[in-house]
């Protein structure tokens, strides 16, 4: 019963999410971003005595997927964006008009609400990214595609990569629109928050903060030899750090938050 | 079809003015050095740097071609003698994954180095891919709004 009404709650938050062309105009930033012509494309040596097709074809798939984890992160800027604005119009905008208390009359938990609300967005965020990467993946070498597909490995890396990105920005832009509760200041907040990160980051070559830590991840995942242990805390410190904000965001909406 | 539309304007606005990347090389006495690279639909030049003794020849495979190769047949796209360092214009006709095999034809060991100068050009390809993409989402966005008309026509009958 309570598993029926969290899918009613989920699906009601993705149509109102899908009022508005977001989720479009996110898919079409998303892939002006990534598919923008770039010098760096790939180039390995191989041995000319003994050239092996299979071979060949996995190195080639390899470069692009992990070309498209690289550029992954040219489309931090849209997606601090639109994370500002779904976490807004999911959370303070209707903590703000009096939606939220709505909600929270019907016969369904807290949890089960918050629950839905981030699933919705972070739904919405990763469908879109991945399948612009994915398409850019497929798209690059496209005689290739086919063995790109033989190499599901690959395939989730890169879904991997999009689903820690996109879970950060979720976290970091959530939890400022709950805390926040107000329209206004939970969009601005929320992305300037986001642009302090990129600008910190890029400044400072700071190496664990985002979008240059994006980078690290998918260089990361896809070393040709085992990753070092040095680089995993680099590696390790978004994920941990979205889900802690996660789980503070969760525990604020379902005992703290007072709506009304 | 917003896919397609989006590759075609990140194509079409292009700030790309061309770019420039080398890799070196070493070639045995009498051997030979592959080496693979993804190109664009774009005209490139390669600047072949060797020192002045050096005879050999270049050939450049598509993927048919690399295929073809490991098989043990030799179709290459483009097929060009060296004598010391060499200018090559080459424009790919699509956008993929291209073998450079350099053959070396005297009896020493021989280090140079590949330069590759994309020109600015809009890709052809690219443009062909994106046209397909929005046709193909033209054609579904059309089925889909025909099935629901006719479904709502049903109803009011």
């Amino acid at each position: 019963m309570s598993k029926n009404r969290f899918i009613v709650s989920l699906t009601w938050e993705l149509k109102s999410l899908f009022r508005f062309p977001f989720p479009e105009v996110l898919l079409a930033l998303f892939t002006y971003m990534i598919f923008l012509p770039r010098g760096s494309g790939f180039a390995f040596t191989v041995s000319s005595e003994s050239l092996k097709w299979e071979e060949i074809t996995r190195t080639i798939a390899f470069h692009t997927t992990r070309n498209v984890a690289q550029f992954s992160f040219f489309a931090y800027i849209p997606m601090g964006i639109f994370a500002s604005i779904f976490a807004t119009l999911v959370f303070a905008y209707e903590i703000e008009n009096g939606l939220l208390k709505v909600h929270l009359s019907h016969p369904i938990s807290r949890q089960s609400i918050f629950l839905a609300k981030l699933l919705s967005c972070f739904l919405i965020v990763f469908i879109t990214f991945s399948a612009s990467l994915l398409s850019y993946a497929f798209l690059d070498v496209t005689e290739n595609a086919f063995y790109l597909i033989l190499s599901p490995d690959l395939i989730l890396k890169v879904l991997l990569v999009t689903a820690l990105q996109s879970l950060f920005m979720l976290s970091v832009t959530i939890s400022f629109s709950l805390y926040s509760a107000r329209t206004s200041a939970s969009l601005i907040g929320s992305f300037a928050t986001i642009y302090l990160i990129q600008l910190l980051s890029e400044s400072a070559n700071l190496e664990f903060l985002p979008p240059i830590s994006f980078r690290e991840q998918a260089s990361f995942l896809f070393s040709k030899t085992l990753p070092k242990l040095s680089q995993l805390p680099n590696f390790l410190i978004i994920p941990l750090v979205s889900v802690f904000l996660i789980v503070c965001s969760y525990l604020f909406f379902s005992r703290r938050l007072e709506v009304g | 079809m917003i896919m397609g539309l989006s590759i075609l304007l990140a194509n079409l606005t292009s700030t790309l003015r061309g770019s420039t990347s080398s890799m070196s090389f070493e070639v045995p006495a009498n051997g030979t050095y592959a080496v693979i690279v993804k190109l664009q639909n774009r005209p490139y030049e390669i600047r072949i740097i060797v020192s002045e003794d050096f005879k050999g020849n270049l050939c450049i495979f598509n993927y048919e071609g690399i295929k073809k190769l490991t098989e043990g047949t030799k179709t290459p796209t483009l097929e060009q003698d060296l004598e010391g360092s060499s200018l090559i214009d080459f424009t790919p006709n699509r956008r993929g994954a291209y073998t450079f095999l350099i053959e070396s034809n005297i009896s020493e060991n021989i280090s140079g180095s590949i330069g590759l100068v994309e020109k600015k050009a809009i890709s052809q390809d690219v443009q062909v891919d994106s046209t397909i993409i929005i046709l193909f989402g033209l054609a579904v966005t059309l089925a889909a709004t025909m099935s629901k008309s006719i479904k709502s026509s049903r109803t009011t009958c």
